[in-house]
């Protein structure tokens, strides 16, 4: 310890022939140099958003109209318009939510509340993982395979994109809603059995109350991701669309009308029910060589951008309350 | 509590086989749920598998993964499902894509890490706590929005700068992809350095360490599974990636190296072929299928690469 302290001391005395340099000028300005670049990396890629966002309004403010809502695809760039695709949007962002809340709630409330440690459970485990890892493209043949040549006889309808759009956000949905379930605390539990209460009053009634916020943060941010999904799409072969899509499950015109033959004819169901999407048409459209396409993409893209920045900005706000 | 509420219903004791069994049939439903995930998994597998397999029935695993030998005796690897006369050698794609890959994966991992370490060394809790979801908003952006920047940004700005630089290429579908990156390389590693015990840092403090060298030489280091972790993750994301490459890196796979040409990916191939109308049966319809198994297991193995790391390093600090 001392002779420790001695060294020290001496080299003090001695500054400048010491053999123990410390460069403390160097080292000061590369540590000034390196903090410098981690603060620009950091900010590098907010600014390539920014300059994108700023890049992409300017390309589309000429086609930012009524025209662009109320208008289906043309062979004339401006007559043409995101109608068909942006129903085909809300519809299955609509039908989605309705699959993935509770198929992806109760696979999280499973794992995480009653599954028993054990090998299946496991499985199971690894393989959410996994899935969440598979690129879109994969659950577009999965898609393509499974309910479009599978079940709609080659057809791409509408049901086909929403159930494989639901596969490929279902297990993000269950990871992070397993985090927020896990977060609850144990004591939440202990009190409520403590009190009587079976399993699913305690989940029911002060595991999932607690949970909400996370779980809903985990599905606006999966599905924001799965509305803005282009090559699934692609791949189910979805074609431009000169109609709005069927969306009511089912047609209320002919059950009132009585002619119950019909109830299932122009609905979701429909075999004929072909979709386009937002994301799709705006692919479209920027392999389109006329420039008037490309700015009907890139007004397409404004509009997407509010979609999904805007649900995201909902998802991080409600986070950010919680915790 | 001096005045207790008289038993109510709730009570009843008679209610109890009802609740039980009420109580075992959610159980059950909920394992159905859980269920759904492992059934996507078989269905995927099964499907590419059948398609593949059918495919190899056409043409021999050799020539698919090596190319083959033509009757005039010059060797051939070339992807031309679509051409008249059809050959099957995936090499192209997976060099294209690998192309685009690297590419993304030199730009974003410098700047995902210097993020995570300015995120979890230098930056405020108030500012990290800002600043993260919003670089996080980087990977929510739709990729076609991503393939357009690519396209009518990238490409002609690149163009002034690099003579020779084809209208549809490697380097800026590889550029943008690779800020579509950052946030996942970002993220992965924040949380490996945020979990370094402090009292390694504060070690290096005490014996006169500047914060770069703390954070290169300490946390870095310590934190470097999770590091790995993450770029293979990227790497992943990167390979899986479809719209940036097919809208801006092109659709004729070759053979190259060049940043500057014009490439074909894997999953800008499937993307290609299934916008088109390909027959069902056809051998190009279940060339898809096989290039997707071929994606598919790549992706398997770098994912699970990544899970096994990152295990080993959260045993070592928890």
């Amino acid at each position: 310890m001392t002779k420790g302290i001695d060294i020290l001391e001496s080299s003090e005395d001695q500054s400048g022939s010491s053999k123990f340099d410390t460069k403390l000028d160097s080292r000061n300005f590369w540590g000034k140099v390196f903090a410098f670049f981690c603060v620009l990396s950091a900010f590098f890629g907010l600014a390539v958003l920014a300059f994108l966002i700023f890049d992409v309004s300017s390309d589309a403010v000429s086609r930012l109209n009524g025209d662009l809502f109320s208008k289906f695809p043309s062979r004339r760039a401006e007559e043409s318009g995101y109608r068909a695709a942006i129903w085909g949007s809300v519809w299955m962002l609509t039908y989605v939510l309705f699959l993935v809340v509770p198929i992806g709630v109760s696979s999280a409330i499973y794992l995480e509340e009653y599954a028993p440690k054990n090998w299946f459970t496991e499985i199971i485990d690894l393989n959410i993982y996994n899935l969440a890892g598979i690129p879109s493209i994969i659950y577009g043949l999965l898609g393509l395979g499974l309910f479009v040549q599978g079940i709609f006889g080659g057809r791409s309808v509408l049901l086909a994109g929403v159930l494989t759009i639901t596969l490929l956000i279902l297990p993000p949905v269950i990871v992070i809603s397993r985090e927020s379930i896990r977060a609850v605390p144990q004591s939440v539990r202990q009190a409520s059995y403590g009190v009587g209460a079976t399993k699913w009053q305690t989940i029911s009634n002060h595991v999932l109350p607690s949970a909400l916020p996370g779980i809903l943060t985990a599905v606006i941010i999966s599905s924001s991701r799965g509305i803005g999904e282009t090559a699934p799409i692609v791949v189910l072969g979805a074609g431009t669309v000169l109609f709005d899509p069927k969306a009511s499950p089912i047609n209320f015109g002919a059950l009132f009308s009585g002619k119950f033959e019909d109830v299932f004819t122009d609905t979701l169901w429909s075999n004929d029910n072909f979709f386009s999407v937002l994301p799709y048409q705006i692919y479209d459209w920027v392999g389109n060589p006329k420039p008037d396409f490309q700015t009907l993409a890139s007004a397409g893209i404004v509009v997407l951008l509010v979609l999904v920045l805007g649900m995201n900005l909902i998802a991080i706000l409600l986070r950010n309350k919680v915790s | 509590m001096t005045n207790p509420t008289p038993p109510s219903e709730d009570l009843d004791l008679y209610q109890r086989a009802d609740r039980n069994i009420r109580e075992s049939a959610i159980g059950y439903a909920l394992l159905f749920s859980a269920c759904i995930s492992v059934f996507t998994t078989v269905a995927i597998v099964y499907i590419l598998a059948s398609e593949t397999i059918n495919f190899f029935g056409t043409v021999s695993v050799g020539e698919f993964l090596f190319g083959k030998t033509l009757e005039n005796g010059s060797y051939s690897c070339t992807w031309t499902p679509q051409f008249a006369t059809k050959e099957f050698c995936v090499l192209p794609t997976v060099n294209g894509t690998l192309l685009v890959a690297l590419i993304a994966m030199a730009l974003a991992t410098p700047l995902g890490l210097a993020t995570a370490i300015y995120l979890s060394e230098y930056a405020s809790p108030r500012v990290s706590k800002l600043l993260r979801p919003a670089i996080e908003l980087l990977a929510g952006v739709p990729t076609v929005v991503y393939g357009y920047f690519a396209l009518t940004f990238v490409t002609p700005l690149l163009s002034k700068l690099i003579p020779g630089l084809n209208g549809f290429n490697a380097l800026s579908a590889g550029l943008v992809m690779g800020v579509m990156i950052i946030p996942t390389i970002a993220s992965v590693s924040t949380d490996a350095m945020v979990a370094v015990p402090s009292s390694l840092r504060e070690a290096a403090f005490g014996i006169g360490s500047t914060k770069k060298e703390v954070s290169l030489q300490v946390v870095m280091p310590a934190a470097l599974s999770g590091i790995c972790a993450a770029i293979i993750l990227g790497i992943s994301r990167a390979v899986g990636e479809t719209m940036i490459v097919a809208i801006a890196a092109g659709q004729s796979p070759t053979l190259t190296l060049d940043p500057r040409q014009t490439v074909g990916t894997m999953t800008a191939y499937i993307a290609q072929v299934a916008k088109g109308d390909s027959r069902v049966g056809s051998v190009e319809y279940q060339a898809l299928f096989a290039v997707g198994m071929t994606l598919f297991l790549i992706t398997l193995v770098l994912n699970i690469i990544s899970k096994m790391i990152s295990k080993r390093f959260q045993e070592t600090y928890d």
